[in-house]
């Protein structure tokens, strides 16, 4: 109906207007040229509406509310206003123009919109920022005045930071020193995965200026190695301050024996036996999460002996047998490991990637199937992304 | 107002702001603190309590939750929380989720404030400053060198 009123008093506009023409009825050129005469100017009524008519769009908007006066005009020679302001609000969206009637509701409003007017935000919306992550808190900070001093100033924010992908790979030693500085020394648990640019003065920082803190976790952080983690934990165990009960280091360069055992007494950890949910090697579950209730998430791999993550296996076969003597329990060099469910791939077919990753038939098949039919699975595009990601992750 | 019932349930009455009265079972009533602790001072004792921050229509969803959690035992969890997400569902317009918010705050209801504010949270995850600012019709205070030195600080995060 719109797009139909639109095209009517169309021509004589601009030559561009006269492709709109093509393809419509001849009854509705003839109610057309009604209202559209040699020139705009001559068939316009002296500004009826008070709107000054000096820009293309507002011409069309004018002839339109004559075509709707012939078209929609009752018995009693009333017409639907609201139809009209509702076709003005579509030309103004079509050309993107603030609208230059000034008179119009729907008008005010954009305007309204465009300056920014607006309330102070609700109350409620301030219990929910407890509940975001670091990217959307952030994100919050640059709504509005108070929503920024609410997420600087409440220290309980801070108390939990977390930082993974894709944020990880941005942040800096000064970025996490500012951010951990707002938990105003309460910062109870840090969590850094794969912190590529984090250093040993970074961390030496936060953990001295953040005395509370008792769980620590640095994966993937490569440019820090267990020397660096102790010289900061020998600084506090020295000052007393020390009260971290969890550390979790995997990813990291190898430890040596020596670094383990001063690892596991300076965070009053003898006992290391791993006793309550197991670790497989699957996206996103790579690291030892806080759910593990052990001091240090590494350990001397079975086969190699090396202080490494020593991942499990999530087959039924490899879980029957006593955990300790489970065969493929191993860190990731010694067995190979399907990257989407974790499983040994030790007696199964399995296809290698690119990236000497490697996967079970049972989830490359799941993985094709995937790619095949993305809308008969009712996957939506970013499932699409997933399957891939899963192949030709970097 | 105490009633009592067949089955030796003590009953309270509830006033909404509005004047509207809910009977209701004392179980159902003390899920939330605040309402518990009148009754432990003996504010139920005569006539109804009066929750004058809280509207009949925002008062019946939340006797709808109360009543749902104090009949369901730690069994059901996850049918429980099936329903907790219909229930927000059926709430989500953002009128009535700020409204049910500041009315699980006020009447001090742990399970409903976490549920409500991880819902609002949902919607804010993901969204830029001017999808936020417009969803909730927030008006954007910021002079233009503030806005930019917000934006500068968090830049590291953004670009």
């Amino acid at each position: 109906m719109i797009l139909e009123e639109e095209k009517i008093g169309c021509s004589g506009l601009d030559s561009s207007w006269e492709s709109y023409y093509q393809g419509m009825e001849k009854a509705e050129l003839e109610e057309c040229n009604k209202a559209v005469y040699d020139d705009i100017a001559d068939c316009l009524p002296v500004d009826p509406f008070g709107s000054s008519v000096n820009s293309p769009v507002a011409a069309i908007k004018v002839l339109l509310r004559c075509s709707e006066i012939a078209i929609e005009e009752d018995e009693e020679g009333n017409f639907d206003e609201e139809f009209v302001l509702g076709v003005d609000f579509f030309i103004d969206g079509l050309f993107g123009f603030e609208s230059e009637l000034g008179d119009g509701v729907v008008c005010d409003e954009e305007k309204k919109e465009s300056q920014g007017v607006g309330g102070d935000p609700h109350d409620a919306l301030f219990f929910a920022l407890g509940y975001l992550g670091l990217e959307d808190l952030l994100s919050m900070e640059r709504v509005c005045k108070s929503f920024r001093d609410a997420v600087r100033g409440d220290a309980l924010l801070w108390k939990s930071i977390s930082i993974d992908q894709p944020l990880s790979r941005k942040l800096t030693d000064d970025v996490i020193i500012k951010l951990t500085s707002r938990a105003q020394g309460n910062l109870q648990c840090l969590n850094l995965v794969d912190c590529i640019f984090i250093t040993e003065y970074g961390l030496k920082q936060v953990l001295e200026s953040n005395p509370r803190l008792t769980k620590l976790s640095v994966p993937g952080c490569i440019k820090l190695n267990a020397n660096s983690i102790l010289s900061s934990l020998r600084v506090l165990k020295s000052a007393g301050t020390l009260r971290i009960k969890q550390l979790r280091i995997g990813g990291l360069p190898d430890v040596s024996q020596k670094e383990f055992e001063e690892l596991k007494f300076l965070l009053g950890a003898d006992d290391l036996l791993r006793t309550k949910k197991p670790l497989f090697h699957r996206e996103g579950q790579r690291y030892l999460s806080e759910d593990h209730d052990q001091a240090i998430d590494i350990e001397a791999c079975p086969r190699c002996q090396k202080l490494r993550l020593v991942y499990d296996c999530p087959t039924e076969t490899c879980q029957d047998k006593e955990k300790a003597n489970q065969p493929c329990r191993a860190c990731f060099q010694c067995v190979h490991r399907c990257l989407n469910c974790g499983r040994c791939v030790v007696n199964c077919v399995y296809e290698e990637t690119l990236h000497r990753e490697y996967m079970c038939l049972d989830c490359f098949k799941q993985l094709l199937s995937c790619q095949e039919k993305p809308e008969a699975e009712g996957a939506s595009s970013s499932g699409h992304v997933r399957c891939e990601v899963y192949l030709y992750r970097e | 107002m105490s009633i009592t019932t067949e089955n030796n349930e003590k009953m309270i009455t509830l006033m909404s702001s509005d004047g509207e009265e809910f009977v209701v079972e004392e179980a159902v009533a003390a899920q939330s603190q605040t309402i518990k602790h009148l009754i432990e001072d003996g504010c139920s004792t005569e006539g109804s309590i009066p929750l004058p921050n809280v509207t009949g229509r925002v008062l019946s969803e939340v006797i709808q939750y109360c009543k749902k959690h104090s009949s369901s035992d730690d069994k059901e969890e996850k049918e429980l929380e099936a329903w907790d997400a219909e229930f927000v569902k059926a709430a989500d317009d953002h009128v009535a989720l700020t409204d049910l918010m500041m009315a699980a705050n006020f009447l001090d209801i742990k399970g409903l404030l976490d549920l409500v504010a991880q819902t609002l949270a949902n919607m804010i995850t993901g969204k830029s400053p001017e999808e936020v600012r417009r969803m909730w019709n927030i008006k954007n205070d910021f002079t233009p060198e503030e806005a930019e030195k917000v934006r500068k600080e968090n830049q590291w995060a953004f670009e």
